[in-house]
């Protein structure tokens, strides 16, 4: 459970970091877990990876990264911030390249949502951590970024929600003001979907661990931010899972038969499923 | 000419609107920051002798427009200071308090005014280098709109000492673990920020220096006007609480002999608004 001023933190700057959330040992299995899926991606087996490798995680051959997403020292934190009334939507792993572009994971600011990260390797301002813009998950900093122009490398189309257009005379991504959320193996970083975030420097295999929760939608305008939010994830995981395994379609189901099945009857699985369900995410 | 040469570009001034503040790097020479620190040196040697002898003081502060530290004083009206600050707070803007500053240690969240009526902006050059665990000066990006400026104010972050912010005592947290950007600088770099925008500086230690220069937009509308007269009804006790030493407006300056025509409208604004008796007297 988080305090209170961490919750303050979380609402006024829109993100938090949470030092050694999860043990030594917990970070071992999950690299052991990554290592052997990023094997299998056409990035893993190539010997100049130049590509973002991206996969879900919630099938049986990475079952300890599959039960983060229900884990108590990840869903306090859901908790504590949204209450009980939320969903839990993805938990995926994700093999970083290069730098990524100044963006909000969603632009209505209708939208609930956070995202939980846990980055495999140390990471600091050079070598690729995040950064964020503290407070720009509200306006009027959030809708005030975009009219900033962005000297930009071209981008794949998918992290780029907002109407940011790219300039030659722009500001490259590092003179963005932003804090750099430095990061070990083991801390945990909270983000709102809807705070600015990007990243640049590092290696080619920065490794990381997201887990996305929705909080149930509850006006219209929540509606139709979280309808929009489920259109775009649809099309982000297509294009990622095909970046990653190309045509073989058994790696790249989000939702794993058995993570479906529920064999547990875990009354919270059951309640994100048949969400899940109704939103058409299966 | 060389005005045009020190004008922000369209880029600058949108960043100083969305983000309140605005970096400048090496806006002044290595030799001239040299000159200012002789005269800094100098100047405080005096005042400490004058006034505090045994340095307990942990914030000395005195005006730059003197003409004992004649090259800072000239500072004022280069156009690398006034070009910029007009652009951002009017042509007609004014510089009521330019400061040479002497800290003694740190300085945690603050603003500097919660008055959103009138525009006030800072220009600050640090005079030694700065990093984030030695007195750079830290600001949250943005945090010159509303809701985040009230947001913070709520949050109970203020706290011109780390142990006077509630919201740091509550949460066991160190200022330098509040989100912000951290200006590194070297001197010669220079900082203008909107002072509504929340700042603060750690690693603090004896004798870190900095020069500022603030500009107040021209108050023309009621409320611009009714804002004004409370600053200047408040700035005796404001300046008293600083410890500022000497007086702001020496008479060689308020003398203007180069009959320095952007002066002679500072004075006479700074006279009709009654800032030469109080901040004189």
């Amino acid at each position: 459970m988080l305090t209170e001023q961490q919750i303050t933190q979380f609402h006024t700057f829109g993100f938090l970091i949470l030092r050694n959330g999860l043990n030594a040992k917990e970070i071992q299995k999950l690299n052991v877990e990554f290592e052997t899926k990023l094997t299998r991606t056409t990035g893993g087996k190539s010997k100049n990876k130049e590509e973002r490798m991206s996969w879900p995680s919630l099938g049986p051959d990475t079952p300890f990264t599959s039960a983060l997403l229900e884990s108590p020292s990840v869903t306090g934190i859901v908790s504590s911030l949204f209450g009980d009334d939320y969903f839990g939507i993805s938990c995926n792993a994700s093999s970083l390249c290069g730098e990524t572009n100044w963006h909000p994971d969603a632009d209505n600011l209708h939208m609930k949502g956070l995202k939980v990260l846990c980055y495999l390797q140390p990471l600091n301002g050079n070598s690729g951590a995040l950064r964020v813009i503290p407070g720009s998950h509200i306006n009027a900093l959030h809708d005030d970024i975009k009219s900033v122009q962005m000297d930009e490398p071209e981008h794949d189309g998918l992290t780029q929600v907002a109407l940011v257009s790219n300039s030659k005379s722009g500001f490259k991504i590092e003179e963005i003001p932003a804090t750099i959320c430095s990061v070990n193996p083991g801390d945990l970083l909270v983000f709102d979907f809807r705070l600015w975030h990007a990243s640049k420097g590092g290696s080619n295999d920065r490794r990381m661990i997201s887990m996305i929760f929705i909080k149930n939608a509850k006006t219209p305008e929540e509606e139709i931010a979280v309808n929009e939010s489920v259109l775009k994830s649809q099309k982000n995981r297509a294009h990622r899972a095909k970046a990653a395994f190309g045509k073989r379609n058994e790696q790249v189901s989000e939702y794993h038969p058995n993570w479906v099945a529920n064999l547990g009857n875990n009354p919270r699985r059951q309640r994100w499923i048949n969400w899940l369900r109704e939103k058409k995410y299966f | 000419m060389i005005a045009e040469n020190y004008s922000l570009t369209g880029k600058q001034i949108l960043h100083f609107e969305t983000f309140g503040f605005l970096v400048r790097r090496n806006v002044f020479s290595a030799e001239e920051v040299a000159k200012i620190n002789g005269e800094f040196d100098r100047r405080r040697a005096s005042i400490l002798a004058e006034i505090d002898p045994e340095e307990k003081r942990t914030f000395t502060q005195w005006p730059t427009r003197n003409p004992e530290n004649p090259f800072t004083a000239s500072l004022l009206d280069d156009p690398r200071i006034y070009v910029p600050s007009e652009q951002l707070v009017g042509e007609d803007s004014i510089p009521i308090q330019s400061h040479c500053n002497s800290y003694g240690k740190s300085s945690g969240w603050h603003v500097d005014t919660f008055d959103r009526r009138l525009c006030v902006i800072k220009n600050i050059l640090y005079l030694q280098p700065t990093t984030a665990d030695r007195g750079a000066l830290r600001v949250i990006p943005g945090s010159h709109r509303s809701p985040l400026s009230e947001d913070l104010r709520n949050m109970d972050l203020y706290g011109f000492h780390d142990d006077t912010s509630p919201f740091l005592n509550a949460s066991g947290m160190r200022g330098e673990d509040i989100p912000c950007y951290i200006f590194e600088s070297e001197p010669g770099d220079v900082i203008t920020f909107n002072e509504l925008t929340w700042h603060a500086a750690f690693g603090g230690y004896k004798d870190r220096r900095s020069l500022s220069y603030n500009f107040f937009t021209n108050p023309k509308a009621d409320d611009e006007i009714e804002s004004m007269k409370k600053i200047v009804e408040h700035t005796p006790a404001n300046t008293q609480g600083l410890g500022t030493v000497g007086l702001e407006y020496h008479p060689n300056w308020l003398e203007n002999a180069d009959n320095n025509p952007r002066r002679a409208r500072w004075i006479n604004w700074l006279e009709k608004w009654g800032f030469t008796d109080v901040l004189n007297n």
